[in-house]
């Protein structure tokens, strides 16, 4: 069992905690950019995601990657979530991944 | 069978393969598991684990001609699976999963050489993902 490389659940308020780790959220795309895209976290915050995006992109996708600031993350992995998903559910998912159940997570 | 559900139904029908009252999603922490390495099954909780399913994205996957070996991450780390390869239907569910993608898998702990690694029984690609996978794990 491999845990040697973690990804934090992160929601765009947790992502300021964990600025130069690797991490792991989903975000609402807003618009895509010229190497990326602008995204809406789960809990409403403004989120750039910078590299490879797979296309075409659907309304929701989570992204793994290096957390470069408090609003950025530069991607490893995009992977297309789909047009609908419950984003309250997986903002809670990260206040628990970062709390009470940490140990379980990371 | 690729749709976005997953139907146990329909997933196990075809004989061969009876989900078991034991079943349960399984925390792949360490500390969940047992700590004798050296038995073939892995006990969690210190119960027998009869089942275990997995939801996480596929990494390394290698073909062979009797198996196909690849690595789960669900997100709180990394497992070595393994799917013997039957029949023509089996390599054929197989080919369907590729690098990347998100699945579930049903299959059962073992140790092998003091490694754990999971027996794949079933896979499925999920089209649509939730985040219930990963809440189940509050219960251990």
């Amino acid at each position: 069992m491999d845990t040697s490389n973690p990804a934090v659940l992160v929601n765009g308020d947790l992502l300021r905690s964990y600025v130069g780790r690797r991490v792991r959220t989903v975000v609402q795309v807003v618009r895509p950019d010229a190497g990326g895209l602008t995204g809406r976290s789960t809990d409403e915050k403004q989120i750039v995601v910078k590299g490879q995006m797979p296309a075409p992109l659907t309304t929701f996708v989570e992204v793994i990657g290096v957390a470069d600031s408090a609003q950025s993350i530069h991607a490893e992995i995009v992977t297309n979530f789909g047009d609908t998903f419950d984003t309250s559910n997986f903002n809670q998912l990260c206040q628990l991944a970062n709390g009470d159940f940490r140990h379980l997570f990371i | 069978m690729y749709g976005g559900e997953f139907d146990g139904a329909v997933a196990f029908s075809g004989g061969g393969f009876m989900p078991s009252q034991a079943t349960q999603t399984t925390d792949p922490f360490p500390s969940a598991l047992s700590k004798h390495r050296d038995k073939q099954t892995h006990s969690i909780n210190r119960e027998a684990n009869q089942q275990s399913v997995l939801v996480g994205m596929v990494l390394n996957k290698a073909e062979r001609v009797t198996d196909v070996s690849f690595v789960l991450d669900d997100g709180t780390g990394r497992i070595d699976c393994n799917r013997w390869v039957h029949e023509a239907v089996d390599t054929k569910e197989m080919e369907a999963i590729l690098e990347g993608m998100y699945v579930r898998v049903h299959g059962q702990l073992k140790g092998f050489q003091g490694k754990k690694q999971l027996a794949v029984f079933g896979i499925l690609c999920r089209r649509r993902v939730r985040t219930s996978f990963l809440l189940d794990k509050r219960k251990y």
